[in-house]
């Protein structure tokens, strides 16, 4: 690595650690790399430093928005917005029901004309309800309008309001929740229209075309139990595909020996075992690297045995595909643990050309002198200190101890 | 305030924004400083007051100050200059209230620790002559250049480095800490 490199990666100045990421970093969602970031523009910046020991130090540091807490911006804004959408709710009530009169009215006044001309009479009425469709849907677009006309002045308030206020939060906050609040009071907006007794009755023509748009907003919303029921079986299947397919795999190596009804038997109850134990931890990348963050945790909290329980058991699973990680960090909680023969088998397991090789090297020959092999552990250390590596020094030391 | 206008106080530098308020003295720019900085300064008084009620007080208050204060001061170093006002605010809250909880005896330490601390600041931006970065590593102690090497060269986090060597979690960070200065220290006296 050169030195201009080298440079800037111990020195680098970066930005400052949002909410968001102090949160995760202090709840322990975040990988080895996005932690490394973190601790590094720790190191540099005693702002942060002291503020994510603040936050640590919080009792309830569960999820709560803390800046929202710190200004009380949010639940202002959200009085403010409520009254907003309530102005702008009576105002389409208000102009909703006077198209209703009005309607009533022109209705009433043709009345007579119908009565005395059934014939073509029938085929106007049905133009007319078919033609005041279209005024149904003033009820949405006066809605809409209202908002556009709402929020330019609401936002000189917010202006007005000044240094603290929602114009100091910019538009990450602010606009996810006008986008909230504009499907919030959708809602209640438009079912107030379409549920009107009066139209119903007087209008069946009206009330059908309603009721058939509701039917097909029904078929057609995700919140709709009908779409969810029928996701869950997609999910449903594809969770017992995955499973068909390992027992496929299974069965077509274990039916070459022995009878195929025995194989069969056995088979399903080694996917019996698998199926509640580890097929968590392997059967993913995902979970693979969830099962390592885990470990670690327990790890670094010293809790060797269940850390190493769950390495273990990785390591046994048939679809891990082993590399010098796992076996290495298995091989250190046995040593912790002062099971050296299992940290000596776990480590040997790291051949070279793998992660972390070198490291397991020098460590194995830690556990060969704690387990009393010390000619096996001299002729180790000589081959370390004899390559240019990284425990090469520390070998050379450990010997002399040793002579 | 329109979008546009807050999308460009979003691109400036907190430099830039104090430049802007002290000039027109317009509080949109002080505002985009607080939104930068509120979390990190609630975070702050968390540690010394330990009560979140207090420290929201705290928050507000603080940037009332800053209000009239970015006027008067040239600064140079918003962060770190938000960082001594954030703490002595606290320390002098504590003081007033008599509320020690803050035990006392670690109130000067940690203001050694800050001295340390703001001279960092400026050191970073200052540090340029670096070419015998490789000379200063090799001088480390063993312990402090392994963590280094691992942290920064390999990029491993704590927990990583803790579980390859056999150092706690606090030791590690103590040695990248101490190697890290111990580099700065190297590298100055050859300059």
């Amino acid at each position: 690595m050169s030195d201009q490199r080298q440079k800037e990666k111990i020195f680098a100045a970066s930005d400052c650690l949002s909410e968001e990421v102090i949160m995760n970093y202090l709840h322990d969602r975040l990988s080895g790399r996005e932690r490394h970031a973190v601790e590094k523009h720790l190191l540099d910046c005693p702002l942060c430093e002291e503020a994510i020991e603040g936050y640590a130090l919080m009792q309830d540091n569960k999820e709560l928005k803390v800046v929202a807490e710190v200004t009380g911006e949010k639940e202002r804004r959200n009085v403010y917005f409520y009254h907003r959408w309530l102005a702008a709710a009576m105002v389409t009530a208000v102009l909703f029901c006077g198209g209703l009169y009005f309607i009533n009215q022109e209705l009433h006044d043709k009345q007579p004309e119908i009565a005395s001309h059934p014939g073509p009479g029938h085929s106007k009425e049905k133009k007319e309800a078919s033609s005041s469709v279209p005024a149904t849907a003033e009820g949405p677009v006066a809605v809409k309008s209202e908002k556009e006309t709402m929020n330019p002045t609401g936002g000189g308030q917010e202006e007005v309001k000044g240094f603290y206020d929602p114009s100091a939060d910019e538009g990450t906050h602010t606009a996810p929740a006008a986008a909230r609040e504009d499907h919030r009071s959708d809602v209640p907006l438009s079912k107030p229209g379409t549920v009107m007794p009066e139209r119903q009755t007087e209008q069946e023509a009206f009330g059908e075309v309603t009721k058939n748009r509701q039917e097909e907003h029904a078929t057609l919303s995700p919140a709709s139990p009908v779409y969810q029921e029928t996701k869950k079986e997609e999910v449903e299947v594809q969770g017992y595909s995955g499973v068909e397919k390992k027992s496929r795999n299974d069965s077509r190596q274990r039916t070459s020996g022995s009878g195929k009804m025995k194989a069969r038997v056995e088979e399903t109850s080694r996917q019996g075992i698998d199926a509640d134990g580890l097929q968590d931890a392997s059967s993913t990348d995902v979970s693979r690297q969830d099962a390592m963050e885990d470990a670690l945790r327990l790890y670094s909290e010293g809790k060797y045995a269940e850390a190493s329980a769950i390495y273990e058991k990785m390591l046994s699973s048939k679809n891990e595909v082993s590399d010098g990680e796992l076996f290495y960090y298995a091989g250190d909680c046995h040593y912790r643990l002062k099971n050296y023969k299992n940290a000596i088998a776990s480590w040997e397991k790291v051949v070279q050309g793998m992660k972390y090789f070198e490291e397991a090297r020098w460590k194995k020959a830690e556990a060969l002198i704690s387990d009393g092999r010390k000619n096996e552990a001299k002729k180790l250390l000589e081959e370390i200190a004899a390559q240019d590596g990284k425990y090469k020094q520390e070998a050379e030391n450990k010997l002399k101890e040793l002579r | 305030m329109s979008f546009s206008f807050k999308k460009q106080l979003s691109q400036l530098t907190d430099r830039e924004l104090i430049l802007e308020y002290r000039s027109s003295e317009e509080p949109g720019y002080a505002g985009e400083l607080f939104r930068r900085y509120r979390h990190l300064v609630f975070g702050v008084c968390m540690k010394y007051l330990r009560n979140q009620e207090e420290s929201r007080d705290a928050v507000m208050n603080i940037f009332e100050k800053l209000l009239e204060d970015l006027k008067k001061h040239e600064v140079e170093n918003f962060k770190s200059w938000l960082h001594t006002v954030t703490r002595n605010h606290c320390l002098m809250f504590i003081r007033s209230s008599k509320k020690m909880t803050y035990a006392s005896e670690e109130t000067p330490d940690e203001s050694m620790e800050f001295n340390y601390s703001l001279h960092l600041y400026e050191e970073n931006a200052t540090v340029r002559d670096l070419s015998r970065l490789d000379d200063c590593i090799k001088k480390l102690a063993e312990t402090q250049k392994k963590c280094v090497e691992l942290f920064y060269l390999e990029e491993k986090c704590y927990r990583e480095i803790s579980a390859m060597t056999t150092y706690s979690m606090n030791e590690v960070k103590s040695y990248i800490q101490n190697g890290k200065r111990n580099l700065k220290n190297c590298i100055d006296g050859k300059k």
